[in-house]
């Protein structure tokens, strides 16, 4: 989780909605734990005012993100723009799931 | 172990749906239903570290472990079963996870188990309480991420229950492994809210002969708690809680009457099986696990005549691989030396479920399972399953005389297609296929009707007299009100009729032919079963003695001609 002293730190954020028909749950929070993992930048995901580690897949889980569920989503990090634009495809992607 | 409250006690007693046998007298300890029973105890601070060390060891086993289950699944890297287990890993791997335990055993100073319960459940309380399928789910992979840390601490969890008093486990359900491990920890008996006539917890108490009953009527024992005396009697299935002086005396009686009993049935372990006018029957025992081999070594038997396989299957929480069924089936051979050890390819499928239900979620099981997928017709669709088995059986056959048996057969060229498979798999490991009998097991109307035809195909035959009834009447053998009669439905002259058919082609192919199932078990059943032919029969090892001693005092009369004109 540490930055690369190299390059430039970005730090961005962005709204998303829960778009799937069941929600955050235990395989689309495996499966979006595993895309938050292979960056190096810190992510956080925010929801009602309560922050979790972005990376961990208890935090996800304790989110119970339901359907139609704001997660704000903060990056912090030399690839944060990378890290951002996968995890909006995989949740507009309704994580691989057909509704 | 609370210690009991003081309230007033009241006797009450009432019955249950199925159970093993014998009698127990002790005290309850109840079982949370939601996690595996493990021990708690205070830790000094000392032992911290070595407690935070056998939780590093459990976790890193069970991450291994389920890492070995993911590569098994790699073809479907996508698939339910794959995603739960990534799930389960990643948490193993999460110091969110970790720690939520650990706490408990640096800052509670409670044992490596009971932290990991503690923490699980510190975790659960955190979602909302609203009730959601979902959340519902997310429950269960956080518990079954703690179970799977739980199950590698098991070995060192064996510590005997209270020694002061003999101890009556009573929960709502008790998973297999934890049914084996109660009875190494010395529970006297084994109580279950759930299950009914087929329970497995029941099958499992009666093989390694502990009491038990399962099927209880929730509102009658619900006020059982810790520390109440209850009689177990698993002979006339039913119970007594807070027994009065009476019913101890009764009961105390009764069991040094049954110790007697079994005492002078112990006399017939070292005698022939020979009827009165000289038939000379076999009697082999049916096994499961191998904590019954000792049971088995005492009654005296003739060798295994039906190693279910099962068991293996049923309790890992993985499928198991070649070398560990290897591991698994040694004792039984070991223990058999010279004696046959008769083998069942797994049949799973009917009233079986998988607890790694790896074939169920690749949509194997169908709408009516007993008619679905199951025995051979399953292992032939699953071709990676029947070659590590087989292949675990033919390293086996070099340590001892096996045959192997295969179940479910309807047609012919099943049994041609598992002897190929096991030609090419002897071949690979350099092992002699020849020496290894392969057997039909007729428990399917059809392959008694066309026996001859596979007995040019078998170098032996095994009636499974249960399924055999089951499928002959279509008569549901987990439906308990067929199961009721169940002794009035053998009696159709049909059974008998598909014996004897099965037993003549038997004979006139020259190949050995035995009977396994309750029929066996039977005492009504040995002389119809030897007039039509069969000799040979495998039941549970604690009823060869019975049966042996009644086949003593047995006359078979016309054996030869009943057995050609039935059928």
């Amino acid at each position: 989780m540490t930055n690369d002293a190299d390059k430039p730190n970005q730090h961005q954020k962005i709204t998303l909605t829960i778009c799937n028909k069941l929600g955050l749950h235990a395989r689309a929070s495996a499966k979006l734990a595993a895309c938050t993992s292979a960056f190096d930048c810190d992510i956080s995901l925010d929801k009602e005012g309560v922050a979790i580690n972005g990376k961990s897949i208890l935090g996800i889980m304790m989110l119970a993100a339901a359907k139609g569920t704001e997660l704000t989503i903060t990056v912090d990090g030399h690839d944060a723009a990378a890290a951002l634009n996968a995890i909006q495809q995989l949740v507009e992607n309704r994580f691989g799931e057909d509704e | 172990m609370n210690q009991p409250e003081r309230r007033q006690v009241l006797r009450q007693h009432g019955t249950a749906a199925s159970a093993s046998s014998g009698v127990a007298i002790g005290q309850v300890q109840r079982l949370s239903s939601l996690m595996p029973h493990v021990p708690h105890h205070h830790i000094s601070n000392s032992m911290v570290e070595l407690e935070l060390d056998r939780f590093r060891h459990a976790r890193q086993a069970a991450i291994t472990r389920a890492q070995k289950e993911l590569e098994s699944l790699a073809r479907m890297e996508d698939s339910n079963p794959a995603l739960l287990i990534k799930a389960h890993l990643m948490l193993l791997n999460d110091p969110n996870f970790i720690n939520a335990i650990i706490v408990h055993i640096r800052d509670g100073l409670h044992n490596c188990g009971w932290s990991i319960q503690l923490g699980v459940s510190s975790m659960l309380g955190k979602f909302n309480t609203t009730e959601d399928t979902y959340l519902h789910e997310m429950r269960n992979q956080i518990m079954h991420a703690g179970h799977r840390i739980t199950s590698h601490l098991t070995e060192t969890d064996t510590s005997p229950l209270d020694s002061n008093h003999d101890t009556i486990i009573l929960a709502d359900d008790i998973p297999l492994p934890e049914v084996v491990r109660y009875w190494q920890r010395g529970a006297a008996g084994l109580i279950t809210f759930q299950g009914g006539a087929n329970s497995h917890m029941i099958v499992m108490s009666r093989g390694i002969g502990i009491p038990a009953l399962a099927g209880i009527e929730q509102t009658t024992l619900h006020h059982a708690r810790d520390g109440d005396t209850i009689i177990l009697d698993a002979e006339r299935q039913r119970w007594i809680l807070n027994p009065n002086p009476e019913d101890i005396a009764h009961y105390q009686r009764f069991t040094s009457a049954m110790q007697q009993a079994n005492a002078e049935l112990q006399n017939f372990a070292n005698q022939a099986s020979v009827t009165l006018d000289g038939v000379v029957v076999e009697l082999l025992c049916n096994v499961e696990f191998p904590q019954e081999l000792e049971q088995v070594l005492r009654s005296g038997v003739n060798g295994i005549g039906l190693l279910r396989t099962e068991f293996l299957f049923l309790t890992a929480d993985h499928q198991p691989d070649e070398e560990e069924q290897f591991q698994f089936y040694r004792p039984f051979v070991n223990a058999m030396g010279d004696r046959p050890t008769t083998i069942r390819l797994l049949d799973i499928g009917a009233d079986k479920s998988l607890a790694f239900d790896l074939l169920k979620n690749n949509n194997y099981s169908g709408e009516n399972p007993a008619l679905g997928m199951r025995g051979i017709r399953l292992l032939l669709h699953a071709p990676e399953l029947l070659r590590a088995q087989i292949r675990a059986l033919l390293r086996l056959s070099e340590h001892g005389s096996i045959k192997i048996l295969v179940p479910m057969i309807t047609h012919r060229d099943q049994m041609e297609q598992v002897r190929t498979i096991i030609r090419n798999e002897a071949m690979d490991l350099g092992i002699a296929a020849d020496t290894v009998p392969l057997g039909a097991m007729i428990e399917v109307p059809a392959a008694a009707i066309i026996a001859d035809e596979l007995a040019e195909v078998s170098d032996f035959f095994s009636i499974g007299s249960n399924d055999l009834i089951q499928y002959t009447l279509a008569a549901d053998r987990c439906d308990e009100n067929v199961f009721g009669c169940r002794r009035d439905i053998a009696a159709h002259p049909a059974i008998l009729q598909l014996i004897s058919m099965a037993a003549a082609s038997a004979h006139a192919a020259d190949i050995p032919i035995s009977l396994c199932g309750e029929l066996a078990a039977d005492p009504a059943w040995i002389k119809p079963l030897i007039q039509a032919g069969i000799t040979t029969f495998s039941m549970h090892c604690n009823k060869i003695l019975p049966q042996r001693r009644h086949i003593r005092h047995l006359m078979v009369g016309n054996q030869n001609s009943s057995a050609a004109t039935s059928g």
